[in-house]
């Protein structure tokens, strides 16, 4: 009696789906915890769910300070604040009052502020 | 106290294992050129211009823990003329990889770019039902459950017309009541198809432009890189994928790249079923991405380079 490929395949998405699942949670728990914050004149930095590290600049321009991820220019960003989700995700809040959320290669305009 | 650093060695663990079982279920292969050799001389003339792999080459790839063998042709040399039977020599070649074992997967390859007889498939070459007429024939004449229809290979199509073409053979080949898995070419715009059972078939090299004629390796991750949209929409779509293509020179940088691109399918086998290296055959010579042996057969027989560092993914 053989085992079919067939056979070991559903094993094997439920053992990526469990993989899946204790990556997210080693991640955010190495993530910034939900609700972290920072601000251009309060320094600092956050992690996200990707082990990225967030921080803000000294460019300034309308919409507030630029925002780096991982030390470069996070697609052009500007914010008055950055903060954590409950998922370890990156938000900003930018000088007029408007959320964007990061959504892994740029910024994705959110019509209120992030869940913590 | 559980922290992330406690978990961590336990999901590296799982990693590893994952790894491990989905070499079994995502099916690992190669293509073995020889039949789509010679182009532009078409029909050009069989052992000077193409040939068939023997099924010496066939054995040797399956010593290694390969199953799933993509076997490239050209349209007007599997049907000398167009609408007319299919060739002779082809169906034996051919049927003589399908019942080696069937365990081992055979993808028929339509090797032509989207074109045949002198046009492009759909504009000024055959039509879509001529097509889907030959693909009809094919699924009639070799119709065991161990093969897989790759309807083109890179077809150079816009996107609209190969959907339109690769509809029209899906339908010409369920019309025959085949219910045979059919490979169906990705040619940068992710389409769905109306179909139970097909796969999306994506060629990736390491290269800077991704066309394989080059030495040097993009960056370690360029291959899951390249594919990370289209294994999401994948699993969004719940649709399956294979990696009909990828080749890697022999060096490190392109070793490194090719094995990052086989764990990334292999920790992701929802939706990920198998991928064939390009490639090996017995004209290849001195083709920096050939994983042909050296005097295969032979007492002096040795492995590629390529083949060495596929082993690691191997079952």
């Amino acid at each position: 009696m053989t085992i079919t490929p067939v056979q070991l395949q559903p094993i094997a998405v439920a053992w990526q789906n469990a993989l899946n699942q204790l990556n997210t949670l080693i991640a955010l728990a190495n993530a910034s915890s939900s609700g972290s914050s920072i601000t251009p004149t309060g320094g600092g930095s956050l992690i996200d769910v990707a082990g990225a590290t967030w921080t803000f600049g000294t460019n300034t321009g309308n919409g507030g300070t630029g925002i780096f991820r991982n030390g470069a220019a996070a697609a052009s960003g500007q914010g008055v604040k950055l903060e954590v989700d409950v998922n370890g995700v990156i938000w900003t809040q930018n000088a007029q009052n408007n959320w964007y959320m990061w959504n892994g290669s740029g910024w994705t305009a959110e019509a209120s502020g992030p869940t913590i | 106290m559980i922290t992330p650093a406690t978990l961590q060695p336990i999901a590296d663990a799982a990693k590893a294992g994952l790894q491990q079982i989905s070499k079994f279920c995502i099916a690992p292969g190669v293509n073995l050129s020889g039949a789509e050799f010679g182009f532009p001389a078409i029909p050009g003339v069989f052992g000077v211009n193409y040939t068939f792999p023997p099924l010496a080459d066939l054995t040797y790839y399956v010593s290694k823990g390969m199953r799933l063998i993509r076997l490239p042709f050209v349209w007007e040399r599997i049907q000398p003329v167009l609408g007319g039977p299919l060739d002779p020599a082809h169906i034996a070649w051919l049927n003589s990889f399908i019942t080696y074992d069937p365990n081992v997967i055979i993808v028929l390859d339509c090797h032509n770019m989207g074109g045949a007889f002198g046009g492009m498939i759909g504009i000024d070459g055959p039509t879509n039902q001529q097509f889907a007429d030959f693909w009809a024939l094919l699924a009639t004449t070799f119709n065991a459950p161990n093969v897989i229809y790759g309807l083109m290979n890179e077809p150079h199509l816009s996107s609209a017309q190969w959907t339109a073409t690769a509809t029209a053979a899906i339908a010409g080949i369920r019309a025959t009541g085949s219910t045979n898995t059919i490979s169906i070419a990705n040619i940068g715009f992710e389409v769905a198809f109306n179909d139970p059972n097909y796969l999306i078939e994506a060629h990736i090299y390491f290269d800077a432009d991704n066309s394989g004629t080059h030495s040097t390796a993009a960056s370690p991750t360029v291959g899951p890189d390249r594919v990370a949209h289209l294994t999401a929409w994948g699993r969004t779509n719940g649709i399956r994928l294979f990696l009909g293509e990828f080749g890697a020179a022999n060096n490190a940088g392109m070793f490194t790249a090719m094995g990052n691109m086989i764990s990334f399918m292999q920790v992701n086998p929802d939706v990920w079923m198998g991928w064939t290296y390009w490639s090996g055959g017995p004209w290849w010579g001195s083709y920096f991405q050939s994983i042909e042996p050296t005097n295969l057969g032979q007492s002096n027989q040795a492995d590629a380079a390529q083949m060495t560092a596929l082993l690691t993914y191997l079952p």
